[in-house]
């Protein structure tokens, strides 16, 4: 699942295509994965079908995907994916974990509500 | 009293459509998971049933006009895709008004949907097997059909000697003059329905939860049904005329070989099959799933 915040002074594009490579680069989106069709992302986001477009395009310059006439967008392999996802889940982590502790938390309080968030966002 | 036959057969049908539908609501139940809330889904269930019961009024209103409008029986054969585009537009429509994903954080999954997700796994093929019978068909009266004494091509089944001389002439048989519009037709109906597949698989879905989610797959599964089921109507409802037509014609012509009773009854074996077919898309188009929270 991806995510878009509208009023992110980050763009759109930029969003979907930080988050499609986060994914490829962990794993999640294994070689061979063909992504949604870029107006179904486009619908299902609110967004304009040039947005998605874009950030599929940049993802493809990047070397994360490859897009075919017909055949869809499908991801490339990459290397060493585990390595990249356990480091991203480290990343995330320590970013919250800095958050809870500048609003005046604990580690214990930081654990103990994540433990108590459901598992779907 | 031919027309009081056709017309009791008519009811009978209709009735027979209306109790399978009753049997394909009670057998098609969508359960929902558990937590979520379908009631955010209520505003899209309402828009496509307006728009569908506006395309259904359109749709009757030009069946009638259509019908109206003899022709020699190009009326009659046409009311039906009328009626079933009528259908299609209004389906269209109301896919077309769903509500758009909206707010400042949204949400997408990186499922891949396709057509055959939503797709019924019988009527579709049925419908399908249903065109190319009245393709195969259509061309093959018009190659056999003659021009009739006005000079409009395809209405008789002549048989002529080899100096062009005509021995015999049965009609109405469904040559040109009937194939072109119904052809025609048939083309606008499909491209239509493929332009509404195309937009029940691509609209955005409105939630992510997975009550949404079923429920939302429920709707297009539907939506794909509705859209099957007219197309269906628009093909199978004037392919029953054209078998009976050309299978009336071939018997009333005493000159053909000894082929033309065999095919007389192979076509209407056709119009059994259109009208069975029918009865089940009438069936189809009357039903609709029941959603039931787990």
């Amino acid at each position: 699942m991806i995510q878009v915040d509208v009023t992110s002074p980050s763009p759109p594009y930029e969003q979907i295509r930080a988050q499609l490579a986060e994914l490829i680069r962990c794993g999640v989106l294994g070689a061979g994965t063909r992504l949604p069709p870029v107006r179904q992302l486009a619908a299902d986001l609110g967004l304009a079908a040039g947005t998605v477009a874009r950030a599929y395009k940049e993802l493809e310059q990047g070397g994360y995907v490859t897009g075919k006439r017909g055949g869809g967008t499908r991801v490339l392999a990459q290397p060493e994916p585990r390595t990249a996802r356990e480091t991203l889940i480290r990343e995330h982590a320590r970013a919250y974990l800095a958050e809870v502790i500048r609003l005046g938390g604990t580690v214990e309080e930081a654990v103990a509500t994540l433990k108590d968030l459901p598992a779907e966002p | 009293m031919a027309s009081v036959l056709v017309l009791a057969l008519a009811v009978f049908l209709v009735l027979v459509a209306a109790l399978l539908a009753v049997l394909m609501s009670l057998g098609r139940v969508v359960r929902l998971p558990p937590g979520g809330d379908a009631a955010v889904l209520r505003t899209t269930t309402g828009r496509l049933l307006w728009a569908r019961l506006a395309g259904l009024a359109a749709g009757v209103a030009g069946a009638w006009l259509v019908f109206a409008w003899d022709g020699l029986g190009v009326g009659p054969m046409l009311a039906a895709p009328v009626l079933g585009a009528g259908l299609l537009l209004g389906t269209l429509l109301g896919e077309l008004t769903t509500p758009r994903p909206h707010g400042p954080l949204r949400g997408a999954s990186l499922e891949t949907r396709r057509a055959r997700d939503y797709l019924p796994r019988f009527s579709a093929p049925l419908a399908a097997v249903l065109s190319l019978i009245a393709v195969v068909l259509l061309a093959v009266t018009s190659a056999a059909g003659s021009a009739d004494d006005l000079g409009r091509p395809g209405r008789v089944l002549a048989m002529s000697s080899d100096d062009g001389t005509m021995h015999s002439a049965a009609g109405p048989w469904p040559g040109w003059f009937y194939a072109w519009p119904m052809l025609a037709v048939l083309a606008v109906a499909f491209l239509l329905s493929a332009l509404v597949i195309h937009r029940v698989v691509q609209r955005g879905r409105p939630g992510l939860d997975p009550v949404a989610t079923a429920v939302d797959d429920a709707q297009r599964a539907h939506s794909a049904q509705v859209v099957t089921a007219a197309y269906g109507l628009c093909v199978a409802l004037p392919l029953t005329g054209v078998s009976v037509v050309a299978a009336g014609a071939l018997f009333r012509q005493s000159d053909l070989a000894g082929w033309a009773v065999p095919a007389g009854f192979a076509l209407l074996g056709v119009a059994l099959l259109a009208v069975a077919s029918t009865t089940w898309y009438l069936a189809e188009l009357l039903s609709r799933p029941r959603i039931r929270a787990s």
